[in-house]
């Protein structure tokens, strides 16, 4: 492993990543520490969204539903209490209303009311679905942090891959990367991640699935998942295996390193369940878009194979 | 050898980026001794080499359109069924526009259609950024290079902004939902609860009239609406004059197909920190502060860190400096180069 270098010796997108890590690590500690900006961010969230028009209040699905609550009813009440006019003239308009447009859009407000309705059940069984499948898994981690690719599992895999760029997913401090030559890794913990950025590795902060979800095909010479992603469940591993082949092309490589459940701590072992694959698992799996996998032992921490797979 | 090439776009502007691009462009052909003129729907400018589009007869050696909106030029194109070069500046994605101003999705709808029906014609395709050039592939562009879009450097003497006693923040460009000026706005308050003062200037004409108020009732809630400048479209001096008063550039666009402020104001020393979506993180280079969240207190710590961390602060201007040059002036312009080479020696004459 190389030595750290200083700020002004690092290449241009490692020292970005690694301020980037810094500044997000000391916003999330600024948010523990000081309620009052967390609650600063809820109130500008909801100001946008009193001014904006529907649709337009950015990705946050309660908002959206809130919107869809509000505008669901038509109100019928005419806007003519404060207007000039005269008396009989104005009650003549609020009987025309009240014959005609109140029967239309008193079915309108019935249709608007089950669309809200199943809208949130929607959601709601959405929320559901995701916890299932393990999409939700980073919580987990939060409690007992899955193991992650160490220098063990980074040499094997060294040993299997060619000359093209290795991404190693939620990468930790970069263990294994200081195996690896033309590496680098995603971690999603801002903290964790810039322990290995101030050891000079290639670390960049951000979500796994969505760097990997943004490669072009076949850009990636070989990709190691590990962590957390290894705890998905079975149709998340394969749809997660699926993104890595596209990513690396054929004749590219994809490898998981895979926790030993045998060795979590009681409580870890009884809260986690079965969340997690075992390396044979990962091997069919891989074997879907694989010409061949292998498993190996690897001296990790908390690791109990390096599943190693050729792409077809 | 000398070719003869035709500029296609749809209108053509004094000072608009297309038509900066274009007319770059023009001058670099030129330079190389190739003929050259423009083909527009409309002219905004008195320019001698200008043809209409109803007396083009399409008989230029190359025939390079600008798209970037659904165009009557683009159409004529295909109806011709002329071989062209389409150098694509990026189309708004329709969602930012929708809620906003619905009446304006026809046209880039109309855009992205005609990327469609550009395609069998179009024997390469020019791109600013390697975001925008992944649009084209994912449309079946084959032959994509990229190429930054070309840009005029400022002139150096800035007419100063009103003095401010906190840090002055700055973004440029259009007043447009998908640039997301309203995070900039919200900053301003989560700056607030770190204690730090600061003013932001929005600069930039405005797409949507709607939008434009409604950031102003937002900023008028949060109580910062008199420490936000709306500039509008500002003069050349008063531009400068703002880099230069820049403590930090900031973007939070979520939709950039290259994002030529970022390197204007790096060029006059302005530190960045931008919301890395879109073209932004590769136009960066490393020499910004690209953000993965740009949610309110993740932007005002990388305001902080920026105007408080002297050594951060330096590295990000020499940084910034050196990435202006290479994405700006000669070095754009021989890229630019590199890429209508072969382009030129393919055309039939």
């Amino acid at each position: 492993m190389s030595d750290p270098l200083s700020d002004e010796q690092l290449p241009d997108d490692r020292f970005a990543a690694r301020i980037q890590a810094e500044v997000m690590a000391a916003a999330e500690e600024r948010r523990r520490e000081d309620p009052k900006l967390a609650r600063i961010e809820r109130e500008i969230e909801r100001a946008w969204a009193d001014v904006a028009p529907p649709g337009a209040v950015g990705p946050t699905e309660e908002l959206l539903l809130d919107r869809v609550d509000r505008l669901a009813l038509v109100d019928v009440d005419a806007p003519i209490g404060t207007k000039p006019g005269v008396k009989q003239v104005k009650g003549a308009i609020r009987k025309g209303i009240y014959w005609y447009l109140r029967y239309m859009s008193d079915q309108l407000n019935a249709f608007h009311n089950v669309q809200a309705r199943l809208l949130r059940r929607f959601d709601d069984r959405l929320s559901r679905l995701e916890s299932v499948i393990g999409v939700d898994s980073a919580v987990d981690d939060l409690v007992y942090p899955a193991p992650t690719a160490g220098a063990s599992s980074g040499r094997r895999l060294a040993d299997a891959v060619g000359s093209g760029r290795v991404l190693v997913l939620a990468a930790g401090a970069g263990a294994a990367l200081t195996e690896l030559d033309n590496a680098y890794g995603v971690e999603r913990d801002p903290q964790v991640a810039l322990a290995g950025i101030d050891a000079g590795l290639d670390l960049r902060v951000g979500d796994p699935l969505e760097h990997l979800c943004g490669l072009e095909a076949g850009t990636i010479g070989a990709v190691l998942i590990g962590g957390a992603l290894q705890r998905v469940s079975p149709a998340a591993a394969i749809a997660l295996v699926a993104s890595a082949a596209v990513a690396c092309g054929p004749g590219g490589i994809v490898a998981v390193a895979v926790e030993d459940r045998s060795r979590r701590a009681d409580a870890a072992a009884e809260l986690l369940g079965d969340r997690g694959l075992a390396p044979t698992t990962w091997g069919a799996i891989l074997g879907g878009v694989a010409a061949s996998t292998e498993s190996v032992k690897v001296d990790d921490d908390g690791l109990e194979a390096l599943v190693v797979a050729r792409l077809s | 050898m000398n070719r003869g090439v035709d500029l296609v776009l749809s209108e053509l502007h004094e000072r608009d980026a297309t038509s900066t691009h274009a007319r770059l462009l023009r001058d670099i052909l030129a330079a190389d001794g190739h003929m050259v003129r423009f083909v527009v729907e409309r002219t905004m400018v008195a320019d001698e080499q200008v043809l209409l589009l109803d007396r083009w007869k399409a008989d230029a050696d190359l025939t390079i359109l600008q798209h970037s909106i659904g165009s009557l030029v683009a159409s004529e194109i295909a109806k011709r069924r002329v071989p062209v070069v389409v150098n694509y500046h990026n189309i708004t994605p329709l969602e930012f526009v929708e809620p906003w101003e619905p009446e304006q999705i026809e046209g880039l709808r109309w855009g992205r259609q005609q990327l469609w029906e550009l395609r069998p014609l179009a024997h390469a395709a020019i791109c600013d950024s390697d975001y925008n050039a992944r649009e084209l592939r994912e449309v079946g562009y084959e032959d994509v290079s990229v190429s930054p879009v070309l840009f005029d450097g400022l002139e150096r003497e800035g007419e100063s902004p009103p003095a401010f006693a906190g840090i002055t923040l700055v973004f440029v460009g259009r007043l447009s939902p998908n640039k997301c000026q309203q995070d900039l706005v919200g900053v301003l308050a989560a700056l607030d609860a770190l204690g730090i003062d600061a003013r932001l200037a929005l600069l930039g004409g405005g797409s949507s009239d709607s939008y434009r108020d409604a950031l102003g009732a937002f900023a008028a809630r949060l109580g910062v609406a008199e420490r936000v400048v709306f500039g509008g479209s500002v003069s050349e001096r008063e531009l400068v004059g703002w880099y230069e008063a820049a403590d930090v550039f900031v973007s939070t666009s979520e939709h950039e197909g290259f994002g030529v402020p970022l390197v204007e104001a790096m060029a006059f020393g302005a530190p960045v920190v931008a919301f890395g979506a879109a073209a932004v993180p590769e136009t960066a280079g490393g020499a910004a502060l690209v953000l993965a969240d740009k949610s309110p207190a993740v932007v005002a710590e990388a305001i902080a860190r920026v105007v408080n961390d002297s050594q951060v602060r330096a590295s990000l201007i020499e940084r910034g400096r050196a990435r202006a040059a290479e994405l700006s002036g000669p070095q754009a312009a021989d890229r630019m180069r590199s890429v209508l080479e072969p382009l030129l020696a393919g055309a039939a004459r």
